[in-house]
């Protein structure tokens, strides 16, 4: 697929995945942000390739999950062409562009936060 | 004759502890590779440690427990090796009630996931204050290492099990549809939970977690991650299917390359699910199992 084509979120795909339950979708975005900030947390730590690889990895699983297809998407690219050179320059987009999930979970009626 | 019995609950292993016991202390005795010998009852977590102060049971189980069970022509000398509990257990035997273990010890050692929590979740200044405390009680030549956590092993030892063997052997229990989920992401493991609450549904986060639970669930479907930490879900579908031919295993993955289908479909997966995954796609598999 195509970068164009991709969605920033899914929302349909969200819907489907949480059968449209307000409670539990509070729940579940919020544990995605919990989860997200600490791999990122965990990713700005390490300078071990294998394990940035494998946090990237990680972030793009639940991300694709949920229906947040670009963060997803990046977090695949970064899983597979990061090397030490561009190492930060992917922290901070992956950085970037989980804040513009949640300023886009911010703006949506289930979403009261992350889990912790 | 004492029997070994295990009053500290340690899941599946309470069961044969006498013939894991036995298996253990004789495969160690053979092995001369090591430059330790080790009787390693380590079952009991590291949080534990006040229990074990008062009781001075190692992992459950006392040093007269050992020496009565029968399984010992003369008293064994017990080589020490891993978790916080073996090494309590020598210090307070010494300290407490001054049984003659003499364990010649020869090093501790802090291995696998124990030595990983205590450096990375527990406080490593305690790990050094411990090691000080060890080396404070035990001979000026014995060595304290905390050394780095070894490879990641797969413990199969509840695949083995009787029980486990006859349920096999003898087929699944009808009824509600059984699958175990095997996701170590907290998040893909908690929406995979909710599409499929209409069935009997366990959630394993790791590959030992996910050997425990299927030796008693016995579920009819695995959806086992690729990508889990430590022993991958392919190493898992590898030990699973040498112990259970018949296990009905699905992949999923956030990444459909080539060289991983074929070594799924060649560990006798039966399919794979690419993240994202969708109620339809698993629905699938779910129909193929209640057709049979």
């Amino acid at each position: 697929m195509d970068a164009s084509e991709l969605l920033f979120f899914d929302s349909a795909h969200f819907a489907e995945m949480t059968g449209g339950d307000p409670e539990f979708q509070k729940d579940i975005s919020g544990l995605y942000v919990e989860t997200v900030a600490g791999l990122l947390q965990d990713l700005e730590k390490t300078t071990e390739l294998e394990e940035c690889r494998r946090i990237a990895h990680r972030i793009k699983g639940a991300s694709l999950n949920i229906g947040f297809q670009k963060l997803g998407m990046l977090a695949g690219e970064a899983e597979q062409e990061m090397v030490q050179e561009n190492l930060p320059a992917f922290r901070l987009s992956l950085e970037q562009a989980f804040q513009e999930v949640r300023i886009l979970l911010e703006q949506q009626p289930f979403y009261s936060g992350s889990a912790g | 004759m004492t029997s070994l019995e295990n009053p500290v609950p340690g899941g599946i292993y309470i069961q044969n502890i006498e013939q894991r016991l036995k298996s253990l202390i004789l495969q160690l005795a053979k092995d001369t590779s090591r430059p330790w010998k080790v009787l390693s009852i380590g079952m009991a977590p590291a949080a534990d440690v006040m229990p074990i102060w008062a009781s001075g049971h190692l992992a459950g189980i006392t040093y007269q427990q050992l020496l009565d069970s029968g399984l010992f022509a003369e008293p064994p000398v017990v080589f020490l090796c891993g978790d916080q509990s073996a090494i309590l257990f020598y210090i307070l035997k010494e300290k407490v009630d001054g049984t003659e273990l003499r364990p010649q010890v020869e090093r501790i050692l802090f291995e696998g996931a124990k030595a990983r929590l205590w450096q990375e979740f527990e406080l490593p200044r305690q790990t050094q204050d411990f090691l000080k405390t060890c080396q404070r009680y035990l001979r000026d030549d014995v060595k304290t290492v905390l050394a780095e956590p070894s490879a990641a092993k797969l413990d199969t030892f509840p695949l083995s099990t009787p029980a486990f063997v006859h349920a096999v052997q003898n087929g699944r229990k009808r009824g509600r549809l059984r699958i175990l989920i095997v996701e170590d992401d907290p998040v893909t493991g908690k929406l995979l939970l909710q599409l499929l609450k209409d069935y009997d549904v366990k959630l394993a986060v790791s590959a030992q977690q996910a050997v425990e639970n299927y030796a008693v669930f016995l579920p009819d479907l695995v959806l086992l991650d690729v990508g889990l930490p430590q022993i991958s879900g392919l190493e898992f579908l590898e030990v699973l299917r040498s112990h259970d031919p018949k296990a009905t295993v699905v992949m999923l993955t956030a990444d459909s390359k080539k060289e991983t289908l074929e070594k799924a479909v060649g560990g006798g997966a039966v399919g794979f699910i690419a993240k994202p995954f969708t109620f339809q796609k698993i629905r699938f598999y779910i129909e193929k199992i209640e057709s049979r």
